[in-house]
């Protein structure tokens, strides 16, 4: 039972996000740390991802997600940060009242001086893409068969169509090819797989697991349990190519069509979100548009590398830090628009008093561009840009100063491009 | 022997993604073409000759809160051997409690690598 | 497995109306059951229909489908109370968007003043229509205004009606299709034979719903047909600030009230259904219905926000070729009932069906006596209030589950769940349609494998023998080694 009503930091989320802010507060000497997470266990979406490919960057090391994950949770063992588990936060308002409830307390409300969202993201589902045909089971989202397979231990079924060439898509074709099923074949709508090179050549050529871009799956067909699906090719405009539909026999469809930051919680407590990154509105610091609530995660868009995460964790608490010793950041006022070829752009505003990381998500893929930043003179050749990594741009404060004299208020961010990378792979 | 093998492999180093084609006779690399760099040098070669991959699979634990219990190999194995390798090792037991690193298969059927555990599981 | 089930009365389909029948029966001292081919009830037309209690005030007043309605919708609200089951007074607007159809709505409203209704208008005035409707399309010029209309959970009345039927003594027997029916002259009873053995009845109703039809041919009546028709519907996301506040239709056609744009009684807005001809085992949506659906819900409401569907899904209407319910003495048989082609308006006259029914089986000789020990009351699953914590606390002082919540876009608790389980579901959709785990915009991303994990533990069944709604709809295939 929590005995504490009121604490200076309240982490929304024990993921890789979560538990890095946790471990920060604590080694910059926050008082009253908690991490509130609806799991029975810490790590968010890592203790199901068994596969490696995390930590090259922070820890030099080819990690599983369960290692990730037990680095930290090791180090929080070790601080005496309040962990409450089983617990799901129902609300949260303005003036960061946290309401949660579990078995143990019921629901409670408690109040924090300062918040961190990490809730990370949940992912599309058949109904919001429209998906036609019947309504058997076997029809699933990725991440709930990862769970099913990797935590619960059972196997969805034994023929399996793979909607979506995104990593998700991908690591779980091959996670349930080595457990013995039949993966027919992967299905990308569009006509580049967003998943990593690596994954594509890992989890697909070395299983002989066909991949077909530029098709989709256009009906369900199933009385009780899948059947079959209707796949059909699509033109560029992702219109459906008449007379190309044909039926695969299949008794498990997954479902990896896209991921979405999750912020109920942050909606209801009032903060602005982004319709291009789905996430909550932020600055340089990951501060929200309400005082005090901070984001980073997948809460505040999606990202690729956990790596990365780890590190907007870190930033996001060096903010709330400066915000609990009441040290004054600087508004910020200044909008950063996506422009061309850019899906959106972390962080939404700047103070232009501070050095940025732009996080830029790319739309397309490019061959031989540039990124550019007209407004402050800003550009750097970009070999090659894929929607699935993430490009990281830092700006220096010097570099804004020129900018905010002008007293203008937008910044853009293009990717421009000399050519374009289509299906001659 | 004495054949020359023709193997076309995608070299995964940098987000380009080169297909490569390699020219090779037992262990010996004979000939790389299509590379745009020679960072992925190694890694095409042995790609070509062995491929080697990280194993991670679960086993079956009986423990308090998990059902499964997610484990790797320490060092990538032969990509060849993987689907036979999991098919063995599923019949490991493991008892709590374990920690992560903890060796589960010391040179699993030879082939030189250990099977480790990626998580604590306590009871 | 032959079981042997002898009774007064069987009831063939456990529907809204199957159900609505059963508990009409129950407060008197025959024996029921009902016999349902699904595992639950309401599981045909009642879970996929727009949820409407209309006013009053449409049709051919010779129609039984029209007369029945009138009343229908106060009924429905009297019992609503006693049986717990959630109602909303919303109102609806019939849509007009050209004059020349001004004359139709004022018929619907002088009839609507002849069935008794009060609140019923036309409004012309613009403005007094935008404050009604802030979001409704600048082109309509007119609508009629009935504020008797109400929405309701269809599958939830359903499922309060069996459970209060169960109480009161009714069988209700799931996975049971009837195959056959033989009419045994000397004892004056049918014989049915079902997938799970034979029951014997004296009376028989048949609610069979799209199959009605074929369950009346098995006494040799084929005095009516069935046609199904399909109606494919969208349902949207739960949006916070009210974007549509009353049942919104489109102008009067000649078969259907058309497409329809509503919020549901559980938050969420539905826009349907379409009208198309169907086999009576199709439930597929499809790319052009959808379609045709979204246009015309957009004709109503341009700003409708249609990027928050969270799920697709279709109904079967049950229509006859009579045009009309077809309730009576079937003609081959006086001791069968038929109760079908139950369509639109077929939830509003839920009651006054049970009623008539129940009025058919008296004239048919039945001497009822009263049940003495029936109770007209039944409550629903407790549900946490996010407005009442110490209600809530109270809740979980008792059962710690309430403070286990498992699905978290609709805040379900464990405990509801277990106690959808102990009210009779034995599957996920059960629970869904019970608690609404499983229905928020995740569409059970996250709770699923929660959900299936309680069933495995409660029902004492693996976990790869849960299913989705019934044999053959497993989610997991084999339990790892």
């Amino acid at each position: 039972m929590l005995k504490e009503r009121n604490f200076d930091l309240v982490i929304v989320g024990g993921g890789p996000a979560g538990m890095a802010s946790a471990i920060r507060a604590y080694e910059l000497g926050v008082k009253n740390i908690l991490l509130v997470d609806r799991n029975p266990f810490l790590g968010g979406i890592l203790p199901q991802c068994i596969h490696s490919g995390f930590g090259l960057k922070i820890f030099k090391k080819d990690l599983t997600g369960p290692e990730y994950a037990q680095i930290f949770i090791n180090k929080i063992k070790s601080t005496n940060v309040d962990v409450m588990l089983d617990t799901i936060v129902l609300n949260i308002d303005r003036r960061k009242n946290v309401t949660f409830s579990n078995k143990n307390d019921g629901i409670k409300s408690i109040k924090a001086k300062a918040i961190v969202l990490a809730l990370g993201c949940r992912e599309r589902t058949r109904g919001s893409i429209n998906m036609p045909g019947d309504r058997p089971s076997g029809v699933f989202t990725a991440g709930l068969v990862q769970r099913m397979v990797n935590i619960e231990g059972y196997l969805p079924g034994e023929d399996v169509v793979v909607l979506g060439s995104g990593d998700i898509g991908l690591i779980m074709a091959r996670r349930l090819k080595l457990e013995g099923c039949n993966v027919i074949g992967v299905y990308e709508l569009m006509p580049f797989s967003s998943g990593l090179n690596r994954n594509i050549v890992q989890c697909l050529d070395d299983f002989n697991i066909p991949l077909m871009l530029s098709h989709t799956v256009t009906r369900i067909y199933g009385k009780r349990r899948l059947e079959a699906v209707e796949i059909s090719k699509v033109d560029k405009d992702l219109n459906i190519v008449p007379a190309s539909s044909f039926e695969v026999s299949c008794d498990t469809l997954l479902l990896s069509v896209g991921l979405i930051p999750e912020n109920e919680v942050s909606k209801a407590a009032g903060v602005e979100l982004d319709e291009n990154s789905g996430g909550p509105i932020v600055d340089e610091n990951l501060e929200s548009s309400i005082e005090g609530i901070f984001v980073c995660g997948n809460s505040l868009f999606v990202n690729d590398l956990v790596d990365n995460v780890t590190d907007d964790g870190y930033i996001a608490v060096d903010s709330a830090v400066r915000f609990l010793n009441n040290k004054d950041d600087y508004r910020r006022n200044i909008d950063i628009i996506p422009g061309k070829n850019v899906a959106y752009i972390i962080p939404q505003k700047i103070s232009g008093y501070s050095d940025v990381i732009f996080r830029i998500r790319a739309k397309f893929p490019a061959k031989n561009a540039y990124i550019e930043i007209p407004e402050i003179g800003f550009k750097r050749k970009e070999k090659f840009v894929l929607p699935g990594e993430l490009i990281f741009i830092k700006v220096g404060k010097e570099k804004l100063e020129g900018f905010k004299l002008s007293n203008k208020k937008i910044i853009t961010i293009n990717i421009k491009e000399s050519e374009r990378y289509g299906c001659d792979c | 022997m004495g054949v020359i093998v023709k193997k076309e492999v995608v070299c995964v180093v940098c987000p380009i993604g080169c297909m490569v084609s390699v020219d090779y006779k037992g262990n010996e690399v004979i000939q790389i073409i299509g590379n745009k760099c020679k960072k992925g040098v190694d890694f095409i070669k042995e790609e070509a000759i062995d491929p080697k991959r990280i194993l991670t699979t679960t086993l079956s634990i009986d423990s308090i809160n998990f059902r499964r219990i997610p484990v790797r190999s320490n060092k990538p194995v032969s990509r060849d051997k993987i689907l036979n390798i999991i098919r063995e090792i599923k019949k490991i037991k493991v008892k709590p409690a374990i920690k992560m690193g903890d060796v589960i298969a010391k040179n699993f059927m030879d082939t030189g690598i250990d099977i480790v555990a990626s998580m604590d599981i306590n009871e | 497995m032959k079981t042997y089930i002898s009774k007064d009365i069987a009831v063939i389909g456990a529907g809204i109306i199957g159900c609505a029948i059963a508990r009409e029966l129950s407060r008197f001292d025959k024996s029921v059951v009902v016999i349902e081919k699904e595992t639950d009830v309401g599981w045909g037309t009642t879970k996929a229909n727009s949820g409407i209690l209309h006013a009053g005030y449409a049709g051919d007043e010779n129609k039984l489908r029209f007369k029945l309605s009138y009343r229908g919708n106060a009924l429905f609200k009297k019992y609503a109370e006693e049986l717990e089951i959630p109602i909303k007074n919303i109102g609806s607007l019939v849509n007009i968007f050209d004059k020349s159809f001004m004359s139709t709505l004022e018929n619907l409203r002088l009839q609507g003043i002849r069935n008794g209704l009060r609140k019923i208008e036309i409004i012309t005035d613009r403005d007094k229509l935008r404050n009604i409707e802030p979001n409704l399309s600048n082109l309509v010029e007119a609508a009629l205004y009935a504020k008797e209309a109400c929405i309701v959970e269809p599958y939830g009345a359903a499922i309060a009606l069996f459970e209060n039927s169960k109480q009161n003594g009714v069988d209700f027997i799931f996975n049971s299709q009837v195959t056959s029916i033989h009419y045994d002259r000397s004892s004056k009873s049918f014989n049915m034979k079902t997938s799970k053995g034979d029951i014997r009845a004296r009376y028989v109703i048949n609610v069979a719903g799209v199959y009605a039809d074929e369950v009346s041919k098995m006494v040799g009546d084929d005095s009516y047909n069935i046609q199904s028709v399909k109606g494919q519907y969208l349902l949207l996301d739960k949006v916070n600030n009210s974007f549509i506040n009353s049942i919104n239709f489109h102008p009067p056609g000649s078969k259907t009230i058309g497409i329809l744009v509503t919020p549901t009684i559980d938050g969420n807005i539905i826009i349907g259904p379409n009208y198309e001809d169907s086999s009576k085992d199709d439930l597929s949506t499809t790319r052009e219905g959808m379609g045709e659906v979204r246009q015309k819900a957009l004709e109503l409401f341009p700003s409708l926000p249609l990027y928050t569907v969270i799920t697709n899904f279709a109904g079967l209407r049950a229509v006859s070729n009579t045009g009309d319910f077809v309730i009576g003495l079937s003609p081959a048989n006086d001791r069968f009932i038929n109760v079908a082609g139950i369509q639109s308006p077929g939830l509003t006259c839920t009651f006054t069906i049970s009623e008539l029914v129940f009025e058919i089986l008296k004239d048919v000789g039945i001497k009822f006596q009263k049940n003495r020990k029936f109770v007209p009351v039944r409550q629903k699953i407790k549900r946490i209030n996010l407005n009442n914590f110490s209600e809530n606390n109270e809740l979980v002082r008792n059962n710690k589950l309430y403070g286990e919540i498992v699905c978290r876009c609709e805040k379900v608790t464990e405990a509801e769940i277990v106690e959808a389980i102990k009210r009779g579901s034995t599957t996920v959709d059960g629970i869904k349609f019970r608690t609404r785990a499983g229905m928020g915009r995740c569409q059970g991303g996250y709770c699923t494998f929660k959900v299936i994990n309680i069933l495995s533990r409660e029902l004492n069944m693996p976990f790869e023998c849960v299913t989705k709604n019934g044999d053959g709809s497993y989610f997991a295939r084999n339990r790892m080694i």
